[in-house]
């Protein structure tokens, strides 16, 4: 009986099954098929989504810098296929993905982990080789493939006694545990497809392992088992050794550009825009990073040495109240015209009893920011130094 | 052996099933320490942490009083209330909170103020923010911070229509609040 109901599965599945072996969009063979079409509509509408959510981080300026790497990494027969195009998303995490149609989404998280272009190159190399070797219709093929076959397999043993309400338990779990494996392959693809395209527009391919290392970094951080990136990716240390693999072969070949100083100072809106967001979300460690990796490029922008401050300030430890005061007036000394700092120290003198001097900062925070959300609560301490 | 299974499948379905309550009067929160007005013909749903009421469905319209200790972690943020800390450092952590969540997209504090909450001073907060489909929306929070305890009600809805039409009813049920022991 067993046997029957398999080979019953076998033949239904079978029967139903598309191909997801497709050649890339850059192939003589290509052609784009009925299914592939309907998902770049579905992907046009969810993107449209993400661009009413205000999810987007508006800087025309990274961008286009964005965009001109991505235009070095893909030969213009591709781009006349999928028209690229990189967007960031204001998102403290280290994550970045692609749809099927060449909309590519970069985590601000990412972005101000990195250390330099090689390093970004990698990333949006990996992401448009899941468009251009069409991952999103062929994971969608053999997805429906299994859910075909998982169908087939509820359709025939749904009637049997006592088999069918097991089924239905398994239902997504199930499915999504057989699709994982199909995605390890295609990452891998990903990677390796990616990292030729990095060497041939001329990026040291050196720095491709160093993503990991951040990623890693994030993991143990925040003491997540996998990072967003990896997901439904190969794990770490297997994607990681792919490109040690790959670097061993290229051997003394292995060189080219990091461009990191033009990465700096194209990303530093991201890095303090970011370090506000892990601020926010108290992650202290990471906004200080940010901030100090910041300062290292615009020393003399109040907003770094304010954001040390307040880390230091709402941490309030042994010494940290110093600290924090010696860093607000670090932040008025290189920006006079930064108001916030005068908040910070307003704050401290206010709670440390010294009337006068808080009297001082809140003066200058309000004649700074005249229009200040909490400006009431200001008057209020003013009113409490007389 | 029937009698048992069937008690326990009852037990789980009663307990997985959180009731939503009409509402309407005076109502005490032991949990939350608050004792306030509710308005009529609004919905309740209380959960271990908070409780919340709705009158035409969450998304549309939701006020929710909680009650945090200061050692407690909050959702969206690691940063914590702690005891002693001013109005205006309160208000910054519950904001903080807030703007966390991965929900919530442009999040903005409109206004922020002190203000009298169950008597004593705490402060009040008008944001607003987009949600994942790109929806306006406008929410007001009050916070109180006493001892070691944070008390908080927060209203939120839709910019359109339904903030402006529930935020009285909100105004009406923080201006009844009292806790309960203080």
């Amino acid at each position: 009986m067993i046997r029957i109901i398999f080979a019953l599965v076998l033949l239904a599945s079978l029967s139903g099954c598309a191909t997801t072996s497709l050649p890339p969009v850059t192939s003589k063979d290509f052609v784009f098929e009925e299914d592939e079409k309907r998902l770049w509509n579905r992907s046009e509408e969810e993107e449209q989504l993400i661009a009413r959510s205000g999810m987007l981080y508006q800087d025309r300026e990274l961008d286009a810098y964005l965009n001109g790497i991505a235009r070095k990494l893909q030969p213009p027969e591709a781009y006349q296929r999928i028209p690229f195009q990189i967007h960031v998303l204001k998102n403290p995490y280290c994550n970045a993905f692609a749809y099927p149609n060449g909309q590519i989404y970069v985590h601000t998280g990412f972005l101000a982990r990195m250390d330099n272009e090689a390093q970004l190159a990698t990333l949006l190399a990996h992401e448009m080789t899941h468009a251009t070797h069409r991952h999103q219709v062929r994971e969608f093929r053999g997805m429906l493939n299994k859910s075909a076959m998982f169908a087939s397999t509820r359709s025939l043993i749904g009637d049997l006694p006592g088999v069918g309400d097991l089924t239905t338990v398994l239902g997504e779990i199930g499915t999504k545990a057989s699709i994982s494996g199909h995605s390890r392959d295609l990452e891998t693809e990903a990677d390796m497809a990616g990292i030729d395209l990095v060497v041939k527009a001329g990026y040291d391919p050196r720095e491709a392992p160093k993503l990991f290392q951040h990623l890693k970094d994030e993991m143990e951080e925040d003491d997540q088992k996998e990072p967003f990136f990896f997901a439904s990716h190969p794990r770490l240390k297997e994607r990681s050794e792919n490109y040690d693999d790959y670097l061993k072969e290229l051997g003394n070949r292995a060189g080219g550009v990091t461009n990191a100083e033009t990465f700096r100072k194209k990303v530093a809106g991201v890095l303090i825009d970011n370090a506000l967001m892990d601020f926010r979300a108290g992650r202290f460690p990471r906004t200080q990073r940010s901030a100090e990796k910041y300062l290292a490029i615009r020393p003399k922008d109040g907003r770094g040495y304010y954001l040390l401050g307040e880390i230091a300030r709402q941490k309030g430890e042994n010494g940290d109240l110093a600290k924090a005061k010696k860093l607000f007036q670090k932040s008025v000394a290189v920006d006079p015209s930064y108001p916030d700092a005068y908040k910070g120290l307003g704050l401290l003198y206010f709670k440390e009893g010294k009337k006068s001097q808080a009297e001082k900062a809140f003066r200058s925070y309000l004649a700074k920011a005249p229009r200040a959300a909490d400006r009431s609560y200001i008057e209020d301490y003013l009113a409490q130094c007389k | 052996m029937r009698k048992i299974v069937l008690l326990i499948a009852i037990t789980f379905l009663l307990n997985g099933c959180a009731p939503w309550v009409r509402t309407g009067g005076p109502y005490n929160a032991t949990g939350e320490n608050v004792s306030l007005d509710l308005p009529d013909g609004w919905m309740r749903l209380n959960t271990d942490d908070y409780f919340l009421i709705t009158r035409d469905g969450v998304p549309l319209q939701s006020i929710l009083v909680q009650c945090i200790n200061v050692n407690d972690s909050l959702k969206h943020t690691k940063k914590k209330f702690r005891k002693g800390m001013l109005p205006l450092e309160a208000s910054e952590v519950i904001m903080d909170n807030i703007a966390s969540n991965d929900k919530v997209h442009d999040c903005q504090v409109k206004e922020s103020k002190s203000a009298k909450v169950a008597g004593n001073p705490g402060f009040r907060i008008v944001f607003a923010y987009k949600t994942d489909d790109g929806l306006k929306m406008k929410g007001v929070v009050y916070g109180l911070m006493q001892g070691e305890w944070f008390y908080v009600l927060k209203f939120a809805a839709p910019q359109r229509h339904y903030f402006d039409r529930d935020l009285k009813t909100f105004e009406q049920v923080v201006a009844s609040a009292r806790l309960i022991k203080s």
